[in-house]
């Protein structure tokens, strides 16, 4: 270079240009190779590994007891999994990396520089820590903010979610534009204080950037001063300068995504709330001695608020156990915590002599058929929803499974038969149809332990014995626990368990109950009223 | 706490994401190093 300079002012001729173009070619080489290893090591290793992050998420929730989806609901952790997922992928990629490296690589050439001149290095660096204390000094202030933005912006989702799973009583109640005003005023507000972040932040970086760019000032005016001087020659400050312009480029690109990196810390605090929240674990030998479902001395609470007190029960093998009580009085928390779907604070239950709080949750319930009054049925074909009792059941077994609960008929007359697609949550069923499907389902599992939670209490009177028909084959000689608030529906059980306020105060036949005069013989009464009850 | 640690918490990364990480810092000081020390060389010569 000091050649051409010199060729230029007319001092000297032209050097071999072979030297320079051969230099140049190994340049490009090893420059063209390092780029291509960076690029697979930061966004390409990244962009590998995001679908994984989320696969861990979903499995990890999977695996999570029920109580965590009390505090967290569905429209937050979609976000996490999706938003926040995002956030944090292109930190990945775009900022760490190129941060720390940018740091490092700063480090290594100020230390070559202070060998040149120490002056220029430090007037040509001074800015860089500077810029950044301005920046991590308004750390806490930008995550806050950000913070705020989330806050508002699982609001909107919130709401948004709210619309569309009430739209029919929002409908009926004349509601629509009261919603829709509502739900303007969390979108002005999340557009405000998202507009208010962006520009908090804004400031910030771009006063660090201003700060970063007086140091190429202060090295054009020490330069000079030291050219004046007789100090320093005039090729040492243009290195300096061609230098600095590369120091300051990542550093540059970096401040514009450092608010980003604070930012997604929020994100990260939301992903390892998943992560480090204790997942349901047990042994996946279970050898249980027949499937008597004891309960002893069982006590449960949600957060601090007390469900379950002292319950103690047996629900035999080849039995129907009904579990009767007010709404509230613990009955449906005693199904879930058998089938391990929540874990008892202190007491024991036991299935076969096996305490379940021992065995892994997935294995448990290959001894479970749960029937619950919501359904649930997945955007598939009716075949597959009830091949979900058994992921590996022929055509021919389902089809007896659809027979045995009452199915066949209405399957046969939809339009592509078993093959048509039942749309989000069956929504092309009726409420007996998806009933009977969930029959189905639990039928072709044929688990030896079958829980119904109030199976047949939203169904019409041709449904419910359509259904009930199904049932009577799904129970035969197996573990049964019921949940019903219909006494008529448990005239046959062998058992009855009362509760009340979470304690269990009456345990016999439904016959010998009823001969009490007390806590199930006044349900039967308040029943039979209301069953005469006329408009 | 260490400093992979402590980024695995701030950036809620995997042992696989730190390995990664290294890998990334490691290319970028490359990166960075050649194309100024190209720079460096050519001015120097």
């Amino acid at each position: 270079m000091k050649d051409f300079m010199e060729a230029l002012t007319g001092k000297a001729d032209l050097p071999k240009l072979a030297n320079y173009l051969l230099l140049l070619g190994i340049f490009l080489v090893v420059s063209l190779v390092t780029h291509i290893q960076q690029y697979t090591n930061t966004y390409g290793s990244v962009y590998a590994k995001v679908k994984d992050v989320r696969m861990n998420l979903a499995e990890s929730l999977r695996k999570l007891p029920l109580s965590f989806f009390g505090k967290r609901d569905i429209a937050d952790l979609t976000e996490t999994i999706m938003g926040d997922v995002n956030t944090l992928e292109h930190v990945w990629s775009h900022v760490l990396g190129y941060l720390y490296g940018a740091y490092i690589s700063t480090a290594v050439i100020a230390i070559g520089l202070l060998f040149m001149s120490w002056q220029l290095t430090i007037a040509a660096l001074w800015a860089v820590p500077v810029a950044f204390m301005l920046l991590f000094g308004t750390r806490k202030l930008v995550m806050s903010r950000s913070a705020r933005t989330r806050k508002a912006a699982l609001t909107v989702s919130d709401s948004m979610q709210e619309m569309l799973e009430c739209a029919r009583e929002i409908r009926v109640t004349n509601k629509e534009a009261d919603f829709l005003k509502q739900f303007n005023e969390k979108v002005d507000t999340h557009e405000r204080v998202t507009l208010s972040g962006e520009l908090f932040t804004g400031i910030f970086v771009n006063g660090a950037s201003v700060i970063m760019r007086l140091g190429m000032a202060t090295t054009i005016l020490a330069g000079t001063s030291m050219i004046l001087a007789g100090t320093a020659d005039f090729m040492i400050l243009f290195m300096f300068l061609m230098v600095i312009t590369r120091i300051y480029a990542p550093f540059d690109q970096s401040l514009a995504l450092i608010a980003e990196m604070f930012m997604s810390q929020v994100s990260a605090g939301r992903i390892r709330e998943i992560y480090d929240t204790p997942v349901a674990t047990g042994s996946e030998d279970f050898e249980p001695k027949g499937h008597d479902i004891v309960f002893d001395k069982v006590s449960f609470a949600y957060e601090d608020e007390g469900v379950l007190k002292n319950v103690s029960f047996t629900a035999k093998e080849g039995e129907v156990t009904a579990l009767v009580g007010a709404s509230g009085s613990g009955k449906s928390t005693c199904a879930r915590l058998a089938a391990r779907l929540w874990d008892a604070r202190s007491g024991k239950i036991t299935l076969g002599g096996v305490d379940v709080q021992t065995v892994d949750p997935e294995v448990l319930l290959r001894d479970y058929s749960v029937v619950f009054q919501d359904v649930t049925l997945f955007d598939d074909t009716v075949m597959e929803n009830i091949r979900l009792g058994k992921r590996d059941a022929s055509d021919a077994e389902v089809l007896a499974a659809a027979k045995a609960a009452n199915c066949d008929e209405f399957i046969r007359n939809l339009p592509q038969g078993y093959l048509t697609n039942i749309g989000e949550n069956g929504s092309k069923l009726s409420g007996g149809e998806r009933q009977r499907i969930s029959i189905a389902r639990a039928l072709l599992k044929n688990a030896p332990v079958v829980i119904l939670d109030e199976a047949t209490a939203s169904l019409d009177v041709e449904n419910e014995t359509r259904v009930q028909g199904a049932l009577t084959r799904l129970l035969a000689g197996k573990t049964v626990l019921v949940i019903a608030h219909r006494m008529r529906t448990i005239e046959n059980a062998d058992k009855v368990v009362v509760m009340n306020d979470g304690r269990v105060v009456e345990i016999g036949s439904p016959a010998d109950l009823k001969t009490r005069k007390t806590e199930f013989a006044h349900m039967l009464q308040l029943q039979t009223e209301s069953a005469n009850w006329v408009i | 706490m260490k400093f992979s640690e402590k980024m695995k918490q701030t950036y809620a990364l995997t042992d696989v994401g730190i390995r990664n990480m290294k890998k990334a810092v490691f290319w970028t000081v490359i990166v960075n190093l050649v194309v100024m020390g190209g720079q460096e060389s050519y001015i120097s010569l």
